[in-house]
């Protein structure tokens, strides 16, 4: 197994009083995509959360590239949560066009606007969306925030990318497109990718590892 | 006579007397720049409280909601103890100014902009903050596209403020002290010409009190009907 960028340990995560996370130890090897498998209510987007430094702890750490990351309150530090990307399960998108949102991340990292323009356009080629860059982002159908919302992380050039259920709401050629894109993200620039989704078979279509949760435990 | 007081009213109105428009600048200036004020400050303070995770923070909501229904003559009244000639800040002279009268509709309006503020973005969508943490904003920035992203609900709470100091009377009277071309404003105005007999000029006053009150909504309206359009 290659160097782990994501190492957990001891950790709880509890919601109104009730535990609903509990990993001893994982550790997710860099520069691959690790799929995280179970079915609804297993706690896949609770661990893509903590593990992303977005949710309250109750005990444990999360280390990214061996360094302490998160543990207690979230937060974690901005720095280090600069070097991670996030696609959520049900994105929000900003009132403002498509080209917009997904600039947006690197206007907050300080990229000029040229660069800013640049980068967005190059992503909104690969995930085939070029024609939707100046529609307002509240327009868009369920597919189309998916893909809106991951190209608003690929567009981040981060070094790690947290992608929760990222196919749901797509279509069968667009998911195979996106899993094909996630894939090239990690064998070809080498970026270490954390993804949750509830389909069987995503670990295989992608030939890489999975880690089974279920009912907010790592059962394989 | 009410009949008779409105088309009288009207008259005075458009005939541009100093009597009617004399009392509305003064409320238009003192009530805009009392908002402005309170805005600056409760806006901050609100999002901090509505975002906020910190020690104590339901007791500063339940002080705000309490604060929201602050009589406006105890403003009058606490004011007054600090700016009259014998109190602690006397020697600056703000008794009777209209510059007194900001300062009480600043603290009538701050609670309730803060709190209308706090309510809005405690209820807004939580996706919008957790988008920004993981797109790496910091705390301080996402707070501010939370309140960003709810212009429609902050901008009523800006309209409640100006509402409640514009409508007000007890905080004009007791530190403007009603004079004539300086602090006399509508409503100490109203109040001051029905007292007198003249009917007619108080109900000017009371269109003109309507008209701003119904155009300050009307306006927030046509926001939040955009703002809604918008999402």
């Amino acid at each position: 197994m290659s160097e782990p960028f994501l190492q957990i340990e001891d950790l709880l995560v509890a919601r109104g009083g009730n535990l609903v996370l509990e990993v001893e130890k994982l550790e997710v090897p860099a520069g691959r995509v690790t799929v995280v498998f179970g079915e609804n209510g297993a706690g896949k987007t609770t661990l893509l959360l903590a593990a992303a430094g977005l949710l309250d702890l109750r005990g444990g750490e999360v280390k990214l590239f061996g360094q302490p990351f998160h543990q207690g309150r979230a937060p974690a530090p901005k720095s280090q949560r600069q070097k991670t990307a996030f696609v959520f399960q049900d994105p929000y998108l900003f009132r403002r066009s498509v080209l917009k949102n997904l600039t947006y991340g690197l206007k907050i990292r300080g990229v000029s606007k040229d660069q800013r323009r640049e980068r967005a356009e190059a992503v909104m080629q690969q995930l085939k969306i070029s024609e939707l860059a100046g529609r307002p982002a509240n327009d868009l159908s369920g597919g189309e925030r998916k893909l809106v919302a991951l190209g608003r992380s690929l567009v981040l050039d981060s070094q790690v990318l947290f992608l929760d259920e990222v196919t749901a709401s797509l279509d069968d050629s667009a998911r195979e497109h996106v899993l094909d894109l996630i894939a090239s993200q990690a064998s070809e620039r080498g970026k270490s990718i954390l993804m949750a989704t509830h389909l069987e078979g995503i670990a295989e279509r992608l030939k890489v590892n999975a880690v089974h949760l279920k009912a907010g435990r790592i059962a394989g | 006579m009410i009949w008779e007081g409105l088309k009288e009213g009207f008259v005075l109105l458009f005939s541009f007397d100093p009597e009617v428009w004399g009392p509305i600048r003064v409320s238009v200036t003192v009530a805009l720049t009392s908002t402005v004020i309170a805005s600056v400050l409760a806006l901050p303070f609100g999002l901090l409280v509505g975002l906020g995770r910190f020690r104590g923070r339901r007791a500063v909501v339940g002080l705000l909601n309490t604060l929201m229904a602050l009589p406006t003559v105890l403003v009058g009244l606490v004011v007054y103890a600090f700016i009259t000639r014998r109190g602690p800040l006397g020697s600056l002279e703000l008794l009777y100014t209209q510059t007194a009268m900001v300062i009480g509709q600043v603290i009538l309006a701050f609670p309730i902009i803060a709190g209308f503020c706090a309510a809005a973005v405690e209820r807004a969508d939580p996706r919008v903050q957790q988008t920004m943490l993981g797109l790496g904003a910091g705390r301080l920035r996402a707070g501010w596209v939370v309140a960003a992203e709810n212009r429609p609900a902050l901008a009523t709470a800006v309209a409640a403020g100006f509402g409640r100091v514009f409508a007000e009377v007890g905080i004009a009277m007791m530190l403007g002290g009603n004079i004539h071309g300086y602090t006399r404003n509508i409503t100490t105005g109203i109040a001051f010409e029905t007292g007198k007999g003249e009917f007619a000029l108080g109900v000017a006053l009371g269109v003109v009190l309507l008209v701003v009150a119904l155009a300050v909504n009307l306006l927030v309206g046509a926001w939040q009907y955009r703002g809604s359009r918008e999402a």
